[in-house]
């Protein structure tokens, strides 16, 4: 039987070493590390001082949660951080005693690392999404019921008008009243308002982010576009502001001067048609270097933003928040109807000059690759654009390796590279 | 050929739906037990369940929907690609589980050819709220029927519907009901072959048809040569050579939870009110037909249970389509459930086209052996 570990303090313990050793290898990326350890250090003092902590999903407004001065734990932020290693086998191991090998490793390792009791606590409010997957859907409620927590589910409509906004703003009322009976806890209007703000403010700036890497050549990093999809998990936080902010500064700088992130002239602007690889973001750092390829946006990160305008008017703040919760990444284009996912594509295609694909289908991720060839076809017929087709297991790095995955990019660029040069 | 024969003979059974093209209907193909195809029936369509029995080969569909979709999705979509559902004059695509979805996403992205496509979303909670937004689903998909086929459908015409299919639901009861007891009359075989034709068929014909089986079958000698009384649980199971495969081990399917059998029609629309489309949300959102709806996980559970004890099953099969999520999960609760209450339980994965019919047959002899020797002792 094997010792019992203390995951979520382990978790941040890598954090802040990370923090450490950047300030004296990588200054320059301090600040996105320390957004990443802040997070954590949120999670570990609420356990410490018995502050409410909150289970849920990334698609649930954290709003919600930091208006009640809880602390959201974010299932999901698990799995993404401990992709690169060997932590997740056990927890995927574990899972498959009970669930199909099939079922995605993020809620493998959700599943199990609950089941081994390794987060060595138990929350005070249990919150999921019927959306974005039915994965989630099939796992959560699996979790919701290991630790017999009072625990709500919010329906997320496939609809995306004013209907399916209506809908899913009444389930956020309903789960924002749930939670103030499950923890105890009044709404405080000017507390809500503040959250709202720095959501507002965090919504704002990762637009601008975004924008930003329009330019050619794009000024801000391909790792970047992994580490914004964590920004979900802090909506409402004051500490995402300052990674936003110091984020945008820098690739404001860098755009003034007409720089990129490639050592040479940004040769390929790349659009990831699925997931990230959560498990080897250093591929895309690889990448810039060796091919002067920068990501520079990918179909699950990209959001359209809506803002609150008045952080008083409850109706409105529900209504902002469903709005919001429906352009989250895997819940915006991939989960729906298909037309959803072509329309995101489109979109990205055409606003960020994208000039090669990868579709790196994370293997747990079926419905998305259900819609593959469509994507696929969209991409290559409608833009004239290659694109690289491969499967990968974003968090279980036993599926395919760094090395296996280099392989295949490196195929596919140079049979890119030599068709070039013949043309 | 008898009522019997043509109720039971699965791989003729598109006959109906092209008889019925054939004297000017329209057939429109569903997915999902959680879509009311009473609206359909009002409207003087025939609603067809999409389905794949009979597929040898799905490859060309597997190149839209890849390797790692359900394999019974891709098949259905196969039968699409071969030209097998030329008669469908539209489909009525469903949320029910993301993959239906993408088959739906596909075959609109396919035949982009005039015909009648509707997008349905079934909520997948309970409650005030959610019945709510579902009967504006059923509004809006009764909308879209009138539009399309310049029908009117009227309060009137979906009350007859809902009793014409109240009716389905209690003869498919009476026919589950001849293998309750000790003296059981029919096959589990022969109950997947009755209600894969009462997809396919207007429900005022299967009615009639099902009315005659009923009573041929009630005359019939009790079934007693049989080693263990079953339960099919789990994911779509559309081909009756799958459950042949258990009764040629000597099993009697005797009851099953599962969207091809008696989870497809079963519970009473019930006149709680004036209003048809309020009475039909009711009563298809809150059945316990599937394990998609997330706040009826106990419930669901509670149902299989109950559905064991009453046919006093002596094991339970649980069919896991390789890539189902959905029943992935259930298979937790099922298993941890079935373990408290003593119920023997074979789980097993399966994929739609059935490659391996030995290594299948050798674990149902190996699990009936196993039953009797538990019941020996």
């Amino acid at each position: 039987m094997s010792e019992q570990l203390d995951l979520v303090k382990l978790i941040a313990d890598q954090s802040a070493s990370i923090v450490e050793y950047s300030k004296k290898k990588y200054p320059d990326r301090v600040y996105m590390f320390e957004f990443m350890n802040n997070y954590w250090k949120d999670v570990i003092n609420a356990r410490e001082s018995g502050k409410p902590i909150v289970m849920c999903p990334p698609n649930f407004p954290m709003e919600l949660i930091y208006a009640l001065d809880a602390v959201p734990f974010v299932l999901e932020q698990v799995p993404t951080r401990l992709a690169s290693g060997k932590e997740t086998f056990k927890y995927i191991d574990l899972a498959e005693q009970y669930i199909p090998a099939t079922v995605c490793a993020m809620d493998k390792i959700i599943l199990g690392a609950a089941l081994s009791g390794d987060f060595q606590f138990t929350p005070d409010a249990f919150l999921y999404c019927s959306l974005p997957c039915d994965n989630a859907r099939a796992v959560y409620p699996l979790v919701a019921e290991h630790y017999k927590t009072p625990t709500f589910c919010v329906d997320t409509p496939y609809r995306r008008d004013k209907i399916g906004y209506d809908y899913i703003a009444e389930n956020f009322k309903e789960a924002y009243e749930f939670l103030q009976k499950a923890l105890g806890k009044e709404h405080n209007e000017e507390r809500m308002a503040q959250v709202i703000r720095n959501s507002n403010r965090s919504a704002q700036l990762l637009t601008e982010c975004s924008k930003l890497r329009r330019f050619q050549p794009c000024p801000l990093p391909s790792r970047m576009t992994i580490m914004n999809g964590m920004v979900g998990s802090t909506m409402g936080a004051a500490y995402p502001i300052d990674f936003l902010e110091e984020q945008l500064a820098s690739g404001q700088k860098t755009a003034a001067r007409h720089g990129g992130v490639t050592p040479g002239a940004e040769k390929y602007r790349i659009l990831w048609l699925q997931n990230m690889i959560w498990s080897n973001a250093s591929i895309m750092d690889w990448m810039e270097t060796k091919y002067n390829a920068v990501s520079v946006m990918d179909d699950f990160g990209f959001q359209t933003d809506y803002m609150v305008s008045n952080p008083y008017d409850m109706e409105e703040v529900y209504n902002v928040l469903g709005q919001r919760s429906l352009g989250y990444p895997m819940v915006h284009g991939a989960c729906g109807p298909a037309e959803k996912y072509v329309e995101m594509t489109e979109a990205c295609m055409e606003s960020y000059s994208i000039n090669l694909a990868i579709y790196a289908g994370h293997v747990g991720c079926k419905h998305t690759w259900a819609s593959a060839k469509i994507i696929s076809d969209l991409v290559k017929e409608k833009y004239n654009v290659p694109v690289l087709t491969f499967d990968l297991d974003s968090l279980d790095i036993r599926y395919k390796s760094t090395d296996e995955i280099k392989q295949i990019i490196t195929e596919f660029m140079e049979t890119l590279e030599s068709n070039e040069k013949q043309a | 050929m008898s009522t019997s024969s043509k109720l039971l003979a699965s791989e003729e059974l598109d006959s109906f739906a092209k008889a019925y093209v054939d004297q000017g209907g329209k057939v429109v193909g569903t997915y999902c037990c959680h879509l009311p195809e009473e609206l359909m029936y009002a409207a003087n369509l025939l609603p067809y369940r999409l389905r794949a029995t009979g597929c040898k080969d799905d490859s060309d569909a597997e190149t839209y929907l890849s390797s790692f979709s359900c394999s019974f999705v891709r098949a259905c979509l196969q039968q699409f690609m071969d030209g097998k559902r030329e008669f469908l004059d539209g489909v009525v695509g469903s949320d029910g589980c993301l993959m239906a979805q993408r088959l739906f996403d596909t075959w609109k992205h396919l035949y982009k050819d005039g015909r009648f496509y509707h997008q349905f979303n079934t909520p997948r909670v309970t409650g005030p709220r959610a019945e709510n937004y579902y009967q504006t689903e059923i509004r809006e998909l009764i909308e879209a029927l009138e539009k399309h086929y310049q029908v009117s459908i009227t309060d009137e015409k979906l009350w007859q519907a809902i009793e014409v299919y109240n009716q389905t639901r209690s003869l498919i009861q009476q026919l589950y009901g001849l293998c309750k007891g000790k003296e059981p009359r029919v096959t589990g075989e022969e109950c997947l072959r009755v209600l894969l034709a009462a997809m396919s068929m207007r429900k005022d014909t299967f009615n009639e048809m099902l009315s005659a089986f009923l009573e041929e079958a009630k005359q019939r000698k009790p079934i007693t040569n049989y080693r263990a009384r079953l339960m099919l649980v789990g994911s779509a199971l559309d081909d009756p050579e799958y459950v042949k495969l258990f009764e040629k081990a000597g099993g009697l399917v005797v009851t099953d939870v599962h969207c091809f059998g008696s989870s497809y029609q079963w519970e009473l629309v019930e006149r709680i009110s004036d209003d048809p489309v309020e009475c039909l949300a009711k009563t298809y959102l809150n059945r316990p037909a599937c394990p998609r709806m997330c706040n009826l996980h106990a419930e669901f559970c509670d149902h299989i249970l109950a559905r064991a004890k009453e046919y006093m099953v002596d094991g339970i099969v649980f069919m896991r389509m390789k890539n189902c999520d959905v029943w992935g999960g259930e298979g937790f609760n099922v298993q941890e459930m079935m373990k408290k209450a003593g119920i023997p339980l074979l789980v097993l994965d399966r994929e739609e086209i059935v490659a391996n019919a030995g290594q299948v047959g050798v674990r149902a002899e190996a699990f009936l052996e196993m039953l009797e020797t538990e019941g020996n002792n």
